[in-house]
């Protein structure tokens, strides 16, 4: 995964390289003249000589620690790089991905593989990886310089420094299983707090409090002993490479009393053995306190690999649809879920044709496949067996870029963006509004939203709006501050209309879009929809009988099959259809009003 | 410091004592990690003695053994002082968050905080804060340990060569203390990164709870786009952070170097042995972390009133008894603590008559509305879109607060709506109702004490039950995103099977039917009048007028 990641960047890694090699050299030089300063005062040099050492120690200090901040800064920024090409890549696949794929997860987990495991591969990269090659580069400098001077001396440190290598990548996925575990409740533990604050009002109003907070304990107990069995098992690694490094730095000091002894090394070479540990040990007990980065991230790596890999397999398609209005068919389309429904079809064999440029409303009661069949016919899943074309092109294969482009829907929940009315509008597509770069662009399209707007009967409340396009929307939906413009679940739905109307589709789904709009609202939505549906190919499922009143055709569905499928002209003059059963049903309804 | 400025602190060791044992000990234990490094300073020193004036004497070779076995007792110390520090202070972080949900779950009453509608926020809050107000016990016994350890080192330093010692120990100070100053502004830094980071989270979550409205309306590039400005953002102010926390980072181990040399240089007008330089590399180095301790109190403390502030908008400002909001104990499962008790419902009080008297919430656009709703009637409030029936029915059961008017039960004024409107008085069910990623039975009982023959007959009367006989694993069926998702229709009969299921006096039901089927609605209405309910509703269905026995129009023109 991060080869493919890496490679734009070679020239910035080897920069960095670079650099990392020349900070290296420093803390060496430094204790050379450690040493020498030790030498140099048992042998009673006199002062003069002694500053100038001690000074050039100093020097060479602070010139090390100018370096430290420049190689930080360049692997901190090629970290952000290389993450956030990952991050696209990440929200990209999961913006892409079908009904199936969002069944089986919920927001806060995408989020947290989208963002929380992204950032753990940022740290590790800028904080663990860069530090691991640094030490690396000072060890083997370290090593080369000491063999240089004392041989001897330079064994028990090369033992040492293969031994912390050794213990260090032994100790890689010590932690992995612990961390994996405390991310997972975390991010159950922050489901269940997500799920019952926006569901506080349901949970209130039934004095059901004490319940959630149940929920949120017996998670906060299971979190508080994963997050203490991964700390252990972090201090295991921790410890461990401490030790290692400390006894490398007793066993090279220990080594130079030896050879002391023997004669023919000096007290400033045993120095130089201590300080040129030192100069590791550092470093290395600075990073023992970033491992618990390096220890989440396998874990987060492969979940992101796994996402990556299975994003892979969402079929964005090839081929480009006709031009022109587009027919909608069916053709023995069955729908079975692939989640805990035991294999009970959604829809069986359903045939049904759209003409082009003609609407179909979709009856049925709940359950009866009305909602699965605009699924189908919008790709958010795929059929089980049989197929849905559209302009003779099987949905499966259409370039989903062209699809999108020319199927619009209104969907059952409308979701709102915390953003303005223009960038709700036009879901931020900044190519129709980006006013810093065409201002007199911006105001032709302005004016195009505002068209949108009227034409789907939200003239009035846009009218009211503090600011205009440019009021922020608060996305519950509930206006708590004053400058920020709520919409009831009606007005929500215009604004899908003035999405939909923004784009010029040539096929339209409405899914229950008139559902809870209030009669004057819908009166002005029916001109609109019709507006909408103009020589447009169309599908509607809509619970007021009069919505349907715009259809051509009327289709009734039952158990995932088409029961009935008529003009509804036809259907409505013969008093046997189940149209004119339904419509007398709901008539006597009205009537009792 | 006056004693209503400790309220911090204080706030903050009653969190620390939620679980005492752990969290003291694990302190006791990292602040003697701060400390201990004296003795393997002074031992190294010894080495170099040693083998100065006598050679690689046996007794060299003890001192290092014993300088080996300090450095071990380090580490062990380290060992255990972590995961028990862990275990107390992510006890205390829970017991916050603890406090912040009961506030926003509770039903009106004196443990009910200001209810956050922006969920993302209040995650945020609820991850990031708690951790910010703990902080500031650390950094206290950082700075404890930094203070004896420098104390100690200060001296045995003085006494090898005072002006040396100072000629190191001054400007390392000063150095520590401006690096402390720079600290104040990584606090700039990593507020501004964690804004940035925080518009990447919400704008992703929104993004992601709206993939699917994404994905249908065509706008993937264009939120990409916007998502990869939020992103470069974002990375140019971690990065910021990150070079600032690692200049002074580097700075007080480098520096370390820096004045270790002056000091040397000064020292060399004496005889100073190798013994003693060693002493002075080993205890100059830990001095620098002791003024930026010392700053780190007072910034921490800053961050951590900021973090107590953020938390505590979701609290109530006062709990009777005097007991702080944010930090009071409150039994919850973690180490041991005993598990928290299931709801308990208040006596139920038979309805005859509920009458609304004047309510007026200007906000919404509600002016003076009265109403009644006699025992055993349905009472139907209609009107357009905006003109606040929603709004009505959540102020009358006290989810919204109202500028003036009253509400009275067998007229009996209800004080504090919230606490009074809930099972077996009243029951509300929302117009996009919330379910949990729980079976569909925990759904429904919400922890109460429901039989299963009282949640099937809820389910038959809220016209439910073919649903559910058609759910794979019936009640026992997972519900939510990780089980089968319902049906707008029929998680607005699972809400009504849930209200039902207390057998409430009064059913408040916002647009119930609005995603039903003609049939279905009409055979919900037929049940629920059937069986005598008492019901407020919000709706302009056909089907709901048609069972009325009183309406009540609002108009949109009231604002």
């Amino acid at each position: 995964m991060l080869v493919g990641l890496v490679a734009p960047h070679r020239r910035a890694f080897a920069g960095l390289g670079l650099l990392m090699a020349l900070s290296a050299a420093l803390p060496i030089a430094a204790s050379f003249a450690m040493a020498r300063f030790v030498d140099r005062v048992i042998a009673q040099a006199p002062v003069s000589e002694l500053v100038t050492v001690a000074l050039t120690f100093a020097g060479l200090g602070l010139a090390s620690s100018l370096l430290i901040v420049v190689v930080t800064w360049r692997s901190a920024l090629l970290a952000w790089r290389l993450t956030n090409g990952l991050r696209h890549e990440l929200a990209s696949l999961v913006l892409n991905a079908d009904l199936s794929f969002h069944r089986d997860r919920t927001p806060g987990e995408l989020l947290t593989r989208c963002d929380g495991d992204v950032t753990a591969l940022t740290s590790f990269l800028s904080a663990v990886v860069a530090r691991i090659a640094g030490i690396s580069m000072l060890a083997i400098a370290s090593l080369v310089v000491m063999a240089l001077v004392e041989p001897w001396l330079a064994v028990p440190m090369a033992v040492g420094f293969a031994a912390l290598a050794w213990r260090g990548w032994s100790t890689r996925d010590t932690t992995t299983a612990a961390v994996t575990r405390e991310r997972t409740i975390d991010s159950e533990m922050n489901s269940i707090i997500e799920q019952y604050v926006s569901g506080a009002e349901d949970v209130a109003s039934l004095g059901a409090g004490a319940h959630g907070l149940r929920r949120f304990g017996d998670a906060a107990r299971r979190l508080v002993d994963a997050m203490s069995l991964r700390t252990r098992a972090e201090m295991k690694v921790n410890s461990g490479l401490r030790a290692v490094i400390l006894l490398t730095q007793i066993a090279v000091l220990g080594a130079g009393l030896l050879l002391f002894r023997r004669g023919g090394l000096g007290i400033g070479d045993v120095v130089l053995g201590y300080r040129l540990v030192d100069v590791v040990r550092s470093p290395v007990e600075h990073l023992t306190w970033r491992l618990m980065e390096a220890q989440g991230v396998s874990g987060a790596a492969q979940r992101v690999t796994e996402l990556l890999e299975e994003g892979r397999r969402v079929d964005l398609g090839e081929r480009p649809l006709p031009a022109g209005p587009l027919a909608l068919e069916f053709s023995n389309a069955g729908l079975v879920y692939d989640d805990a429904s035991q294999g009970e079809a959604a829809l069986q064999h359903l045939n049904l044709r759209v003409e082009a440029g003609r609407v179909v409303g979709l009856l049925g009661r709940s359950g009866s496949g009305k909602t699965s069949a605009i699924r189908l016919a919008l790709r958010l899943v795929n059929t089980t067996s049989g197929s849905v074309t559209l302009g003779g092109v099987d949905v499966g294969r259409v370039l989903e870029a062209d699809f999108r482009r020319r199927v619009s829907a209104i969907p059952q929940d409308v979701q709102l963006f915390p953003g303005t009315v223009r960038e709700n509008v036009t879901m931020f597509d900044s190519d129709l509004f980006d006013s810093d770069l065409f201002d007199r662009e911006s105001q032709h399209t302005d004016e195009r939203i505002v068209d949108a707007l009227v034409s789907a009967g939200l003239g009035p409340w846009l009218a009211d709006l503090p600011s205009g396009l440019d009021t922020m929307l608060s996305p519950d939906n509930r206006a708590e501050q004053d400058d920020r413009a709520g919409l009831s679940a009606g007005e929500a739905q215009l604004l899908a209309i003035a999405r939909a109307l923004l784009h010029h589709p040539d096929v339209v789904v409405l899914d229950e879009a008139t559902a809870r709009v209030d009669p004057v609202t819908q009166a002005a939505i029916s001109v609109a929809v019709a507006r909408l549906l103009d020589g447009r190919t169309g599908v509607i499922i809509a619970h007021r009988l009069e919505t349907l009143s715009i259809c051509d055709d009327i289709a009734v569905l039952a158990d995932g099959e088409l029961v009935e499928f008529g003009a509804r002209v036809d259907l409505l003059t013969d008093p046997g259809s189940r149209y004119a059963q339904l419509l007398a049903m709901g008539a006597e309804a009205e009537e009792l009003a | 410091m006056t004693a209503q400025g400790l309220r911090l602190e204080r706030r903050i060791i009653t969190a620390a004592n939620f679980r005492p044992v752990q969290y003291w000990l694990g302190m006791t234990g990292w602040t003697m990690f701060f400390i201990s490094p004296i003795l393997p300073g002074w031992l190294i020193g010894r080495v170099f003695t040693e083998l100065q004036q006598n050679g690689a004497t046996p007794r060299s070779f003890v001192y290092l053994g014993a300088l080996a076995l300090a450095e071990i007792a380090i580490i062990s110390m380290m060992v255990f002082a972590h995961p028990t520090y862990i275990k107390g202070v992510e006890s205390s972080k829970a017991l916050m968050r603890a406090n912040a949900v009961e506030a926003q779950l509770a039903s009106g009453g004196p443990r009910s905080g200001p209810r956050k509608t922006a969920v993302g926020d209040v995650l945020v809050r609820l991850r990031d804060d708690p951790q910010d107000v703990m902080f500031l016990l650390d950094n206290w016994t950082d700075m404890l340990g930094s203070l004896v350890y420098g104390v100690v080192a200060f001296w045995f330093l003085a006494s090898i060569d005072l002006p040396a010692a100072l000629a190191g120990a001054v400007p390392l100070l000063l150095t520590g203390w401006g690096n402390g100053l720079l600290a104040n502004l990584a606090r700039v830094f990593r507020v501004r990164a964690r804004e940035a980071s925080s518009a990447v989270s919400g704008f992703l979550a929104a993004g992601i709870e709206a993939s699917l409205t994404v994905k249908v309306t065509g706008a993937h590039g264009s939120i990409l786009r916007r998502l990869d400005r939020l992103n470069a953002t974002r990375a140019k102010a971690a990065v910021g952070e990150t070079v600032w926390n690692d200049v002074m980072w580097s700075i007080n181990t480098t520096a370390s170097d820096v004045f270790l040399g002056i000091a040397l240089a000064v020292a060399a007008r004496g005889a100073l042995t190798a013994g003693e330089i060693a002493q002075f590399a080993a205890y100059l180095a830990g001095l620098i972390w002791l003024p930026m301790r010392l700053g780190m109190v007072f910034t921490g403390r800053r961050r951590a009133e900021v973090s107590a502030g953020r938390i505590e908008v979701l609290l109530p400002e006062a709990l009777p008894g005097g007991e702080d909001p944010l930090v009071h104990h409150q039994p919850l499962p973690v180490l041991g603590g005993p598990r928290i008790a299931a709801p308990a419902a208040p006596p139920a009080i038979p309805l005859a008559r509920l009458s609304v008297e004047g309510l007026t919430v200007a906000s919404r656009g509600l002016f003076d509305v009265s109403l009644v709703v006699e025992r055993g009637s349905i009472t139907v409030v209609s009107g357009v879109v905006g003109s606040g029936k929603s709004s009505l029915l959540r102020a009358v059961i006290g989810l919204l607060d109202i500028d003036s008017g009253v509400v009275r039960w067998n007229g009996v004024l209800v004080e504090d709506r919230a606490a009074f409107f809930v099972p077996p008085r009243s029951a509300y069910v929302a117009q996009a109702p919330r379910l949990f990623a729980e079976s569909l039975a925990d759904n429904l009982r919400l922890g109460f004490d429901v039989s299963d023959r009282d949640l099937l007959d809820a389910i038959e009367l809220a016209a439910f039950d073919s649903d559910v006989d058609a759910l794979p694993a019936g009640l026992a069926t997972m519900v939510g995103a990780r089980g089968v998702r319902l049906s707008g229709g029929q998680a607005q009969r699972a809400a009504a099977a849930r209200a039902l299921a207390r057998k409430p006096e009064l059913l408040v039901l916002d647009d119930l039917t609005s995603a039903l089927d003609v049939e279905t609605e009409l055979l919900l209405w037929s049940r629920l009048s059937a069986a005598g309910y008492t019901v407020l509703t919000a709706s302009n269905r056909p089907a709901a007028l048609a069972r009325a026995d009183a309406v009540i129009t609002l108009s949109a023109t009231h604002g």
